[in-house]
């Protein structure tokens, strides 16, 4: 097949010169029609948005959800502490109770005062024989 | 009253798309006023029907509407993805108006007897466009995105699914069948001195 001559050329690209001049344009009615697509599918994920965020602010998370199991706020903060005094005794070992309990009540106070471990004279003190 | 610039005129297709996402409606102006026409014209090209056109490129902007929240930045380019949408929906109406599809149907042959007598229109314009209309589908396709919508042939094999070389092709026999079918209308057109 035959390519298109110089003249033929010349001619379709006056052709298609004058076609792009005289392109169809959309009618006012279409673009507005385009328009209000375009503003429904808008508010229509805009709403969706709005949905999802209001979803989400009713209902609490899991984190939230164990928070209020475990009493609030106030009952875990005791939690965290408690946890953590039961992290240090560990730590130091029933052995170094004495210097512990000296660090928590003050060197004033010496570990021979604080006798965890009651004694016969204690018993003996509360009336309780320990033997018969 | 004082009127705000629009300063948006000078923003990217993709700027744009990603501010109508976030519910600007003046950037939904905007895309409208530069894309609707590109798809209202491929379309009305490609059908030579006006409410045709007009429905095929209502659709193709509805569809770039709800593909905006989910758009992925430099994947493609807005034109380009909105000609390729408009172009695949004027495709399917052509196959609806035949009943067969376009590879079953298979281009006919490029200079078909009989499409000179069919030219009735007095102008140039009017002229290309009963010939396009002869023109077997992917011809004319390859022809309007090439030579009136001014597009490259990487952009046009990317809308049409196709190597640069068969965008080559097409539009090279695009041309001829053109060439051909307006050939007796030369002095009609202008012409005559050639």
């Amino acid at each position: 097949m035959t390519k298109t001559n110089a003249n033929e050329e010349r001619m379709l690209e006056d052709i298609f010169a004058a076609a792009r001049r005289e392109a169809p344009e959309p009618s006012p009615a279409l673009m507005a029609r385009i328009l209000a697509d375009a503003e429904a599918v808008q508010a229509a994920d805009t709403a969706q948005r709005a949905a999802t965020i209001r979803r989400n602010s009713r209902r609490p998370g899991l984190f939230a959800s164990a928070i209020t199991a475990l009493g609030g706020w106030g009952a875990v903060g005791g939690l965290a502490a408690a946890t953590l005094a039961g992290v240090w005794i560990g730590f130091t070992g029933m052995g170094a109770l004495g210097s512990t309990a000296a660090g928590l009540w003050g060197a004033a106070e010496s570990a021979a005062t604080v006798d965890l471990i009651p004694g016969e004279a204690d018993f003996a003190a509360l009336g309780i024989g320990l033997e018969g | 009253m004082y009127k705000v610039p629009d300063m948006l005129s000078g923003a990217t297709d993709e700027a744009l798309l990603v501010l109508y996402a976030q519910g600007d409606g003046e950037a939904a102006r905007v895309l409208t006023e530069r894309l609707a026409p590109l798809a209202f014209r491929l379309a009305r090209r490609m059908l030579g029907d006006e409410a045709e056109a007009e429905d095929v490129a209502q659709e193709a902007m509805l569809r770039l509407w709800q593909a905006a929240g989910s758009w992925r930045a430099g994947e493609a380019k807005v034109s380009t993805w909105l000609y390729r949408v408009a172009s695949n929906l004027a495709t399917d109406r052509l196959r609806r108006r035949r009943g067969v599809g376009l590879d079953a149907a298979g281009d006919p042959e490029d200079e078909r007897p009989g499409v000179v007598q069919e030219l009735i229109a007095a102008d140039r314009a009017a002229a290309l466009e009963t010939a396009l209309m002869a023109l077997p589908d992917r011809q004319r396709q390859a022809v309007v995105l090439r030579h009136l919508e001014g597009l490259s042939n990487p952009e046009i094999a990317e809308i049409m699914g196709l190597g640069v070389e068969a965008v080559e092709s097409l539009t090279a026999r695009g041309k001829r069948a053109l060439a051909a079918a307006l050939a007796g209308r030369r002095e009609e057109l202008g012409y005559g001195d050639d």
